[in-house]
């Protein structure tokens, strides 16, 4: 598979340039090297998910995976927890209503 | 047998629901199973980021000495309590655990309500629906996220500044700190009148929001202000003194925004100097000094000094209990920290800080210790006024000794020995009718004598006078910008206590900070008061004795204030002003003043300072031998060297101190 490294360089800031990318895949015995050099940085998934990525190999290979450094939908899950938290304000204040009512 | 009704097994469950369902629920869909992590490992748990619960993770790897389990405090909603990543540091792997502030808040907040719905409601407790005041109380604390908007988008990947209605990051904010508001209105506020007795378990439970630079208790004691703060004194003297105070911080406030790393102080602090920052904290700090004065006022009637003591002796034994099993577990460790609301994660070994103090469960050894201090005085106070002794009492009070010397706060062990040579000499002279003139005399000659032999004696200190009267400015032109790099020209100066030269030079440069020049001139003053010791000497001795001169230097290398500054300070919570104002030569970490008159300095000026000397001493001019007065007073002098006037629970213990202090009976809690 051919990898346009200046869509990873978007992403992930300027390839180091002793480094040679290479695809790691889903080698789950593969464990990437921290570079103390490179700042941190968060990507996301298309559901959401977090990871840190340490080193520019690392977030060459999850960018390359489809990880963004955008956040995709992330109204929805604040959203649904304002309505959980509206319904349990709601519920509560009228909690001794509801108690007369079902048990009257 | 103990017989538990069902309201109590209700709860109980409802706590053990809050405490594990959030960290017990996989990622839906998937069909991995989690695997003990090792070195081959670290690459799945890598890849598959928030797939398992933490809770699945646990019971693959309980006995994996290997993990340190740190909180991701940025997570998303739906990572909230998985691994959400694994990294190999130091042959060791440290397994992020998701969490996120929106469910932080309501998550502890529940866990410690929970907690406190245990203690029997007032009788005549009247439920003040002022449901409305509580919105705006909500909508206050969430605008925190607008006034530090630097550490909210650092702790907070969802952090979104915008004012709008599709900001559902801000609404679920103000959505949850309402739901919060309310719960304690109606169940914390019913129990209010047992706070007194129960307080020192904020020892245990510090109440600090994950994610978040808030505290629990500033928003139930805010919510006890809004509901019982008259009209008569919101409008009185110190009200509107405040308020031209408040005015004053914010026309003096500097123009150049910085961000102020809050680490241990966090919950109890401000990040910001911006000046919505100011007006936050401005009336935050208003709402919880005026609710907490209400508060102890209307509840001393209610005040148990045997359920005091038990809460003292219980709370001190689980604070040395946890921070021992979270030392030894990192499990627990993570627990203790979210559930406990803890600062800062409390130490995973057993070892001490630099070889002198384990501070194990507590953000700082010294405030620790001072706990100690008070459980100490006051169960044997008791075990002294009463003639009784019980066998629990000893064995949680031999606890709680351990726990004070692990701490290793030996100015502590000093005072509590003064402390009680004091109550022993002051009985023996009352019984056999002798002057207490010459006791006192006695006593002063005896203790200045002990000191000197300490000082004579102690392989660290110098006994070179002229050394120890100049130490703190030599250690404070030390730490100033002259000393980035090697300076030869000011070390020649220092080096034959040339300080005078050193301000000539400084004249051109501007490097030294004011209140180092202002050292150096008194110690050098054109005239010299005969028998008068000089300000400057006083001080350092005094500094080295107690082993604060490092500290006290870099402090006065720092303090660079304008006239107004010293005089009313920078606000309340506010160190930016005072941490970033002047360049030091070393400006990494955080060094705090190690004195609490400081830091009342930094706050709130000489104007601070002078009102919290004067009601002490109103207390020592006019001691009546209750036992809070003389606890207020030895929280008073441990204050002077150590920042516990930072930490919420150590604020909380002397101001309330102080209050029963004047407001208690002296025959009942006199030694007599």
């Amino acid at each position: 598979m051919e990898i346009d490294i200046s869509k990873l360089e978007e992403v992930c800031g300027s390839k180091p340039s002793n480094m040679e990318f290479i695809l790691v895949g889903n080698d789950p015995n593969f464990v990437y090297q921290i570079d103390p050099s490179y700042q941190v940085k968060i990507l996301y998934d298309a559901e959401s998910n977090i990871i840190n990525v340490n080193s520019w190999l690392e977030c060459g290979n999850y960018v390359a995976g489809g990880w963004s450094d955008v956040l995709p939908g992330m109204i929805n899950w604040e959203r649904s927890i304002l309505i959980i938290y509206s319904l349990l304000i709601v519920s509560y204040l009228i909690k001794d209503k509801l108690k007369d009512l079902l048990f009257r | 047998m103990m017989i538990l009704d069902k309201k109590k097994l209700l709860k109980i469950l409802m706590l053990m629901t809050v405490l594990l369902l959030p960290f017990s629920v996989n990622s839906t869909g998937s069909d991995l199973t989690s695997q003990y992590l090792t070195d081959s490992t670290v690459g799945f748990y890598q890849t598959n980021t928030c797939e398992f619960s933490f809770a699945n993770f646990a019971i693959n790897n309980l006995d994996n000495q290997k993990i340190i389990i740190k909180n991701d405090f940025s997570s998303s909603i739906n990572c909230f309590g998985k691994v959400n990543g694994v990294d190999v540091i130091n042959e060791s792997y440290y397994v992020y655990i998701g969490t996120n502030l929106t469910i932080n808040i309501v998550l502890q907040s529940l866990f410690w309500i929970i907690l406190i719905s245990f203690i029997p409601k007032d009788s005549d407790y009247k439920n003040q629906k002022k449901y409305l005041r509580l919105l705006f109380l909500s909508i206050f604390f969430s605008i925190q996220i607008f006034s530090e908007n630097r550490f909210y988008e650092f702790y907070n990947k969802q952090f979104n500044e915008s004012i709008s209605l599709d900001n559902y990051f801000f609404l679920s904010l103000i959505a949850g700190y309402f739901l919060i508001t309310i719960l304690c209105n109606d169940i914390i506020l019913s129990r209010s009148k047992s706070f007194i007795n129960y307080f020192p378990f904020l020892f245990l439970i510090i109440g600090t929001f994950s994610s978040s630079n808030n505290n629990f208790f500033l928003v139930a004691i805010s919510v006890y202000a809004v509901n019982n703060l008259t009209l008569e004194r919101i409008k009185n003297n110190y009200s509107k003194l405040y308020l031209v105070l408040l005015i004053f911080w914010l026309l003096n406030n500097t123009k150049d925004y910085s961000f102020f790393d809050v680490d241990k102080l966090r919950g109890f602090v401000s990040s910001s100097n911006s000046n919505l920052s100011l007006i936050y904290w401005g009336i935050l700090f208003y709402l919880f000094i005026n609710g907490v004065e209400i508060l102890v006022k209307k509840t001393t009637q209610q005040f148990n000094v045997i359920y005091f003591k038990n809460s003292l002796l219980i709370s001190g034994s689980i604070i040395l209990f946890l921070g021992l099993l979270g030392a030894k577990s990192t499990y627990f460790n993570f627990f203790n920290f979210y559930f406990l609301g803890q600062n800062k994660t409390g130490m995973n070994t057993f070892e001490s800080v630099a070889g002198n103090t384990w501070r194990g469960f507590a953000a700082s050894a010294e405030a620790i210790g001072e706990f100690y201090g008070v459980v100490i005085i006051i169960v044997l106070f008791l075990i002294w006024k009463t003639k009784k002794i019980k066998f629990l009492d000893i064995f949680l009070l031999l606890i709680n000794c351990y726990g004070l010397y692990k701490a290793n706060d030996i100015s502590v062990l000093i005072l509590l020995i003064f402390i009680f040579c004091y109550l022993t000499i002051i009985r023996i002279a009352k019984n056999k009718k002798i002057n207490l003139t010459y006791f006192s005399i006695f006593g002063v000659v005896a203790f200045s004598i002990l000191v000197g032999i300490f000082i004579y004696t102690n392989p660290g200190t110098s006994r070179d006078y002229n050394f120890l009267s100049e130490n703190i400015i030599a250690e404070s032109v030390k730490s100033s910008s002259y000393f980035t790099n090697d300076n030869p020209e000011i070390q020649n100066f220092l080096n034959n206590s040339n300080y005078l030269d050193i301000v000539k030079v400084d004249k051109k440069n501007n490097i030294l900070s004011s209140s180092t020049i202002f050292l150096i001139e008194r110690y050098n003053p054109n005239f010299n008061l005969p028998i008068v010791p000089n300000p400057t000497s006083s001080l350092s001795v005094l500094s080295t004795v107690i082993n604060r001169t490092e500290k006290w230097a870099y402090f006065i290398a720092k303090y660079n204030p304008d006239p107004t500054q010293l005089l009313f300070g920078n606000g309340p919570m506010h160190f930016n002003n005072y941490y970033f104002g002047h360049k030091v030569a070393n400006e990494e970490g955080l060094i705090l003043p190690h004195s609490s008159l400081l830091d009342i300095l930094i706050y709130f000026g000489l104007l601070g300072v002078g009102f919290v000397i004067y009601n002490v001493l109103r207390i020592v001019t006019h001691l009546r031998g209750n036992i809070f007065e003389i606890i207020s007073i030895f929280l008073f002098v441990n204050f002077m060297k150590s920042d516990s006037f930072l930490y919420i629970s150590s604020f909380l213990l002397f101001y309330i101190v102080l209050i029963l202090s004047a407001k208690l009976s002296s025959e009942v809690y006199s030694n007599e």
